[in-house]
């Protein structure tokens, strides 16, 4: 069974399909709520959240779409946890996740703190981009706007990543 | 730069996804059905709620019934919507008759008149030293051509050992000219 005919099952109700369809995407869903919130538990909750919002909701025109939709879920649901929470990254956090040989490289404790102080939707950008590897039509659809707004978008983050980590590397 | 970002996808798929995800998909899930009949509740009561509302307020007889049942009279007065004429009657702004009729022990006196355009309300009180049996003013017509609806309030009450009285307010829909002119005779 293909996931189109999943995803026509899932939205009559088949509980059971719906549940499939979560649990092929769940290991990439929980990756990106960890992404926005750097805390296994924090992350826990966004998905759990995410998946409860899908099970009530169920509009979905496009059985294409349904990926997409579930991952427009979780970064809602992140922005949301951040919202309220809010979230102080530190090393720490990351080693939990990632292990130590990442931790090492410097890039990356950079890249993310620079990500702490980007708004909503360069962070979401960003980690659509260089975190799940997507292409800018695949990240339009996730975000339900034109093309040529995430290139703009893209133009913008790259333009502060670029100087904040010159920045850092200097520092450093 | 473009080199040094391909270490974060890689980083980001060696995140290590913890084993409660399953345990946290499905609390979700049952989360979801549980809400899912929850839902239907209020819609139900709802629906039940306006059905109500609507049979006592075009139904006299369904408001009568209801009001038999003890303690519900309080509650169809206070939802029938007609109670504009009936504050009337509270505020003294009805016409006032006052005229007594006595008949075989039992005497009718008309206190009051008042109607708007949809309805006409007569307070009457009957007394009796006997006790007062089930007395309709559809009994005071002769021809029974009065187009009208009944909606009695009684408050029994007990003058004397042998003394019965009854406060009534009698309704009826002035939906022809003939409700308008009714004219009890005991």
């Amino acid at each position: 069974m293909d996931t189109e005919q999943r995803v026509a099952k899932a939205r009559a109700r088949d509980d059971n399909a719906l549940y499939e369809l979560i649990q092929a995407r769940k290991d990439v869903l929980c990756r990106t709520a960890y992404s926005y919130v750097n805390s296994k538990e924090d992350a826990l909750d966004i998905v759990s959240e995410a998946v409860y919002r899908a099970y009530r909701v169920r509009k979905l025109k496009e059985p294409a779409l349904f990926n997409t939709w579930l991952m427009r879920i979780v970064i809602n649901c992140s922005n949301d946890h951040r919202k309220m929470y809010g979230r102080f990254v530190t090393v720490e956090t990351y080693s939990e996740a990632v292990g130590q040989d990442s931790v090492q490289d410097v890039t990356f404790i950079d890249v993310h703190q620079a990500l702490e102080r980007l708004d909503e939707k360069c962070r979401t950008v960003i980690i659509l981009k260089y975190f799940q590897d997507l292409t800018v039509s695949q990240i339009a659809e996730v975000m339900d706007c034109p093309q040529g707004t995430i290139k703009t978008y893209l133009h913008r983050v790259l333009r502060i990543l670029r100087l904040e980590l010159k920045e850092e590397w200097l520092n450093g | 730069m473009a080199e040094d970002m391909k270490i974060l996808r890689d980083q980001f798929k060696s995140i290590v996804v913890p084993q409660e995800l399953d345990f946290a998909i499905e609390k979700a899930i049952r989360r979801g059905k549980r809400a899912k009949r929850g839902r239907m509740l209020p819609l139900a009561a709802a629906v039940f709620v306006l059905a109500f509302l609507l049979s006592i307020n075009l139904s006299p007889a369904f408001a009568s019934f209801v009001s038999d049942v003890p303690g519900m009279e309080t509650l169809v007065n206070f939802l029938r919507y007609d109670k504009g004429l009936r504050r009337g009657i509270d505020e003294g702004a009805d016409q006032v008759v006052d005229q007594t009729v006595t008949s075989q022990g039992i005497s009718l006196t008309i206190q009051g008149v008042i109607c708007d355009g949809k309805k006409l309300l007569v307070g009457y009180q009957l007394s009796s030293t006997t006790k007062l049996g089930q007395l309709s003013p559809q009994d005071w017509f002769t021809q029974e051509e009065v187009p009208c609806s009944f909606f009695i309030t009684p408050t029994f009450r007990d003058v004397n050992e042998n003394q019965y009285q009854e406060n009534l307010i009698w309704e009826a829909d002035c939906l022809s000219s003939k409700a308008l002119t009714p004219e009890p005779g005991a």
